[in-house]
C-alpha cells in the first residue's frame, strides 16, 4: 500500500513538472521532441541533453545573437545606446604634434628675433631731440632692428598660421563617434521552480534587482 | 583678427620709434626711415616740415672767390686769439678767401680750423702764399673731435715775416648728397701763435 502511494505521487509531481515546462522561461524553451510520457519512468541510456537551466550547454534552439527567445521565451529588455569617440591614430597624434611642435619652434625663434629687435631698438629710441648725429652705425642698428622686427613679424605669422591649421587639422581629423548598441536580456518576471531531480526535486526561482 | 591685432601690435613694439628732430642729420643728409633733413638747422624730421638749406653769414665777406677778392683778417698779432668766421658756402659758391699778412715776429705760426655739419658737403682748407700764388699746404684729421655731428679739419704752418698768405675755403668734393647737397656751413678760426 506504502509503495503503490509512493508511485502514485511520483507520477503525479512528474506530470505537474511536463505541465508545467513551457511558463519556466529561459530555462526550459521548446527542445527536441520530448519522449512520449507513458506514465511510468524511463531510463534514456543516450548522452545527455544540455539544459539551459543548468548552464551545462547552450541550446541550439537559442537565440544567442540576440537572446531573444522564441516565441513563449523571456522578453527582451530595452536596447542600451553608448556614444563613444575612439582613440586617435598614432599617425594622427604624431603628424599634430609635429604640426604644433612647429608651430611653438616658429614662435619661439620669432620671440628671440622680436627681443633682439627691441634690443636694438632701445639704443636708437628717441622721443626728443638727442644731440646725437644719425651716424652710419646708427643708421645699420636701425636697420638690424627693422630687419629683425619683419622677421619676427614674418615667424609669428607663419607660426600662427601653422598653429591654426594644426587646430584646425585636430578637430577635421578627430574620430566620428561611434554608438554601441547593447540587446540586455531581460528576466522574466519573478517565477518559481520546481525541478525533479534524482532522489528528490529542485526549487528555485528567477527574479531580477 | 585678434591674431592680426596682436601680430601688429607685436611688430610696433619692436621697431625702432624715433620722433621728429630727434637727431641731427648724418653725412649726405642722413636720417632715419620716413625723415629727411632740414636744410637751416640740418636736424631729422617730417618730411611735411622740411625747409631748404639756408645760411646767412654773420660777417657780410661776399665777394671772395678769388685770392684777390679775399677778406683780410684783422691784425692779429704774434700771439693772438682766434678769429672767428662763421659763413656760408652756398651751391654755386665755388670758394672763399681770407687773408693776412705775417707779423714781424721771431717765429710764428698759423693754425686755422674749419667746422662744419657732416650732413652736407665737406669743407676742406689750404695755405696759400699770395706773393708767389703757391699752395702751402691743405688741412689734415684734427687731433681734437668735434661736437655730434661736426667735423673738423685742421692747418698748421709756420709763417715768414712778412709775407701775405691766403686761407682758401672750399668744397672738398664728396658728402654732397651726389649732387644734391652742394653746399654747407661752416666756422673758420684763425689764430696766430708761437710755433
Amino acid at each position: 500500500m506504502r509503495a503503490l502511494l509512493a508511485c502514485v505521487a511520483m507520477l503525479i509531481a512528474t506530470r505537474a513538472y511536463a505541465d508545467d515546462s513551457p511558463a519556466a522561461g529561459p530555462t526550459l524553451p521548446p527542445g527536441p521532441a520530448a519522449p512520449p510520457q507513458t506514465g511510468e519512468p524511463t531510463t534514456d541510456t543516450s548522452e545527455p541533453k544540455g539544459d539551459p537551466a543548468y548552464g551545462e550547454k547552450p541550446d541550439p534552439t537559442y537565440d544567442q545573437s540576440h537572446g531573444v527567445p522564441d516565441a513563449g521565451g523571456p522578453s527582451v529588455g530595452k536596447d542600451i545606446y553608448i556614444k563613444s569617440y575612439p582613440d586617435r591614430s598614432k599617425t594622427n597624434v604624431m603628424g599634430l604634434a609635429i604640426a604644433g611642435g612647429a608651430a611653438v619652434v616658429l614662435g619661439g625663434i620669432g620671440l628671440y628675433f622680436h627681443l633682439d629687435s627691441r634690443a636694438e631698438s632701445s639704443t636708437i629710441n628717441a622721443h626728443k631731440f638727442t644731440g646725437q648725429a644719425w651716424t652710419p652705425d646708427r643708421e645699420a642698428t636701425y636697420d638690424d632692428a627693422h630687419s629683425s622686427a619683419v622677421t619676427a613679424g614674418v615667424l609669428y605669422g607663419i607660426g600662427g598660421a601653422v598653429l591654426l591649421g594644426t587646430a584646425i587639422a585636430y578637430m577635421v581629423t578627430e574620430p566620428k563617434m561611434e554608438t554601441i548598441v547593447i540587446h540586455p536580456h531581460r528576466s522574466p518576471k519573478p517565477t518559481a521552480l520546481l525541478a525533479p531531480t534524482r532522489g528528490g526535486a529542485f526549487v528555485g526561482g528567477t527574479w531580477s534587482f | 583678427m585678434r591674431a592680426a591685432v596682436l601680430l601688429v601690435l607685436a611688430l610696433v613694439a619692436c621697431t625702432p620709434d624715433i620722433v621728429s628732430d630727434s637727431y641731427l642729420c648724418g653725412p649726405n643728409e642722413a636720417c632715419p626711415d620716413d625723415q629727411v633733413c632740414n636744410g637751416p638747422d640740418n636736424h631729422c624730421v617730417l618730411p611735411s616740415g622740411v625747409q631748404p638749406f639756408a645760411c646767412t653769414p654773420k660777417i657780410a665777406t661776399e665777394p671772395d672767390n678769388t685770392a684777390q677778392e679775399a677778406h683780410v683778417l684783422p691784425d692779429l698779432g704774434c700771439v693772438s686769439v682766434p678769429f672767428i668766421d662763421e659763413n656760408c658756402m652756398l651751391e654755386n659758391d665755388a670758394e672763399d678767401w681770407v687773408k693776412l699778412a705775417a707779423p714781424a715776429c721771431a717765429a710764428v705760426q698759423i693754425e686755422a680750423v674749419v667746422t662744419f655739419p657732416v650732413a652736407f658737403e665737406r669743407i676742406k682748407l689750404e695755405l696759400w702764399d699770395l706773393d708767389h700764388m703757391t699752395n702751402l699746404g691743405e688741412d689734415v684729421q684734427c687731433p681734437q673731435v668735434g661736437e655730434e655731428g661736426e667735423e673738423l679739419r685742421c692747418l698748421t704752418k709756420t709763417l715768414v715775416s712778412g709775407t701775405n698768405y691766403g686761407i682758401q675755403v672750399k668744397p672738398a668734393g664728396d658728402g654732397d648728397c651726389d649732387g644734391d647737397c652742394r653746399f654747407n656751413r661752416y666756422t673758420l678760426r684763425v689764430q696766430l701763435s708761437t710755433p
